[in-house]
């Protein structure tokens, strides 16, 4: 398939590039994507802001194809969610573990991945340049916002790098202008991919163009002399408190998996596992369990979901989003 | 021997009839977006920008406010306003459309020599500088609202059609990854997966480049049981293991489907083939004598030439048969 980047006629001022992790973003659509979310967290002013959408499933399956693993990944998903049990978080620790291979063993990949995110990029600068001129306005009055889950987060986090450094992708900004409104990262997974990559570095190919692991942890920025300028004066990093990829097991903040760049704004949101959440809640489901038989009642609650992050951000992103 | 050359191009028809998958991988643009942008830098000449940014130059609080930039801007502007290249659209400038004869005339040369890079440079050594968050207040104030509404016009435009050239060049290197990686590639049995991965960590000309995206090299170390000849008259297959290289070519033409990707096909690949003296599908290389030789392949179409008690030529098609294996 040909990648085309997205293009919109902005019918405001603001726009918001939502970022997806993991899963098959491709096969279902702008439905993998927590659009109604992010509208609802908009409220009145969501008509008024862009949304694109970006996922780069069509490069893992290249990959997958030609290095015939499929079945390998399947399998070790399998495995590992057999391990793990069978509720949603397990899944979601699952689809992770394989997808996050390959852009860590294989730079191809990582590299694709970062050009077709490139040139999304500088498809909404280009967007937002004729939209503004087109009303007389001044594009750099324009507000661009990135929203980005799970590996989404990642593949961000070093695309943001490489345009910070790179002067050919005309993205940097200090020397370029390209500045963003806001950025924040959902769940990330970038200092776990670090400490990771950093025990394994002996077989990651090209680790030079590895970020996360070529350089201290940091949010990405142009040096030019002694000033740093960097890409956006709002980093703003979300995890759950249950959400193993965003470096919390089991309610516990693991520092070797949690992000932690100096600058950024953090969340942590208070997760359960469960929906019975206190004393009350608790001897319901008992006395329906009782009732009933079984786990009548009580239902198990994925950390790691996007949608759920962005209903529980939505006060946040609306106030950052449309200042 | 025209009996035999029939029975060999018919081996090839039949081997050519596994028609591949093939996607043209060509970079893909915003039409709407483009059309408009190109639209603007049509309408703007260099004269234009160099107008604009003497007066921004020119404005006391401005050179305040800039303070030791200020000398950067103002020689920024000097090469702006370099009149060889001032009756030139932007996009004439980046080179997209034809000079006309006047300004050929003026520069002395249908090719611009560095003119246009040079001029670009300074445009964006000025933009930086002027348009920042800082400084736009005050080139604001400085112009009033209609010029420095030109002023964004003018300097946005340029930077819009730079950065249309960085993202065809971000869809071309994607392209190329694709041509690398993606359906018309050949696929990688494990040994190859694992040597190629090798490659990528020690050998320099195999990595990627973040300017000019994949390395076109590949190695070849597979089984292959596919190869086909032609004994007293009689086609037989041939079992061999290839140790090559293949390199991917990553021209706009070549990647082609169906007949078309015969002529432009998706790679090319050489090096030495080892073979049982014994032939068959299935057939273990190195079992009984082995008999050594050459290979080069255009596409997924492989021609060998085998030494032995007399010489034999062999030919093939690359297919995976068992994923990861051969």
């Amino acid at each position: 398939m040909n990648f085309r980047p997205t293009s919109i006629s902005w019918p405001g001022s603001r726009a918001v590039l939502l970022v997806h992790g993991i899963g098959r973003a491709s096969a279902a659509g702008d439905a993998a994507f927590p659009l109604a979310s992010l509208k609802t967290a908009l409220g009145a002013d969501a008509e008024d802001v862009a949304v694109y959408t970006f996922n780069y499933d069509f490069i893992n399956d290249w990959l997958v194809r030609k290095t015939g693993l499929a079945d390998g990944i399947r399998r070790l998903k399998d495995v590992l969610r057999m391990k793990m049990g069978d509720d949603e978080a397990a899944g979601t620790i699952a689809d992770y573990a394989g997808d996050v291979l390959w852009p860590v063993l294989s730079a191809d990949l990582r590299l694709a991945v970062r050009d077709a995110f490139i040139a999304q990029l500088i498809q909404i600068h280009l967007d937002c340049g004729v939209s503004a001129l087109d009303r007389g306005d001044d594009p750099l009055d324009y507000q661009i916002s990135i929203v980005a889950h799970s590996l989404g987060c990642f593949h961000t986090y070093e695309t943001l790098w490489a345009t910070a450094l790179e002067p050919t992708h005309r993205l940097r900004p200090a020397s370029n202008l390209f500045r963003l409104q806001s950025v924040w990262l959902m769940a990330s997974p970038v200092q776990l991919i670090r400490s990771v990559a950093s025990d394994i570095r002996a077989i990651v190919p090209d680790i030079d163009t590895l970020s996360c692991v070529a350089r201290p942890l940091g949010i990405p920025y142009e040096a030019i002399g002694t000033r740093k300028t960097m890409c956006t004066d709002r980093f703003i990093a979300v995890t759950g408190s249950q959400d193993p990829v965003g470096g919390h097991i089991l309610g516990q903040k693991q520092e070797w998996a949690f992000m932690n760049l100096g600058g950024q704004q953090t969340v942590i949101e208070p997760q359960h596992l469960t929906n019975v959440t206190d004393r009350a809640s608790l001897a319901k489901a008992l006395q329906l369990a009782a009732a009933g038989g079984g786990t009548a009642g009580v239902s198990v609650v994925d950390p790691h979901s996007w949608t759920r992050y962005i209903d529980s951000q939505a006060d946040r992103l609306r106030s950052v989003i449309l200042t | 021997m025209s009996a035999a050359w029939i029975r060999y191009a018919t081996a090839a028809c039949v081997l050519f009839t596994v028609v591949s998958p093939t996607a043209r991988a060509q970079p893909a643009a915003s039409v709407g977006t483009d059309a408009r942008m190109l639209a603007l830098a049509d309408s703007i000449t260099v004269g234009d920008y160099c107008r604009i940014a003497q007066r921004v130059a020119a404005a006391p609080t401005v050179r305040v406010a800039l303070a030791a930039d200020s000398s950067i801007v103002q020689l920024s502007t000097a090469q702006i306003c370099d009149v060889r290249p001032a009756s030139l659209s932007l996009r004439a400038l980046r080179g997209d459309v034809p000079v006309s004869l006047s300004a050929i005339a003026r520069l002395g040369t249908r090719a611009f020599g560095g003119t246009g890079s040079a001029t670009f440079a300074a445009m964006d050594a000025f933009r930086m500088r002027t348009r920042s968050a800082e400084l736009r207040p005050v080139v604001r104030a400085a112009l009033g609202d209609s010029l420095a509404r030109d002023l964004s016009r003018i300097t946005e435009t340029a930077d819009g059609i730079l950065a249309m050239q960085a993202r065809d060049a971000a869809l071309t290197r994607l392209a190329r990854y694709e041509r690398k990686l993606g359906p018309t590639s050949a696929p990688l049995n494990g040994v190859e997966v694992l040597l190629n991965w090798g490659a990528q960590l020690w050998v320099p000309g195999f990595r990627p480049s973040t300017r000019q995206g994949p390395s076109p090299w590949e190695l070849v170390a597979s089984y292959v049981p596919t190869y086909a000849t032609v004994v007293e008259k009689r086609a037989q297959a041939v079992s061999a293991s290839e140790f090559g290289v293949r390199r991917y070519l990553f021209g706009q033409q070549y990647g082609a489907e169906g007949w078309r990707g015969v002529l432009y096909p998706t790679y090319w690949s050489m090096g030495a083939i080892v073979v049982s003296d014994r032939n068959g599908a299935l057939v273990w290389p190195w079992e009984n004598r082995q008999r050594t030789g050459i290979f080069a392949g255009w596409g997924a179409t492989k021609v060998a030439y085998v030494r032995g008690r007399k010489g034999e030529w062999i030919v093939s098609r690359q297919v995976q048969l068992i994923p990861l294996v051969f």
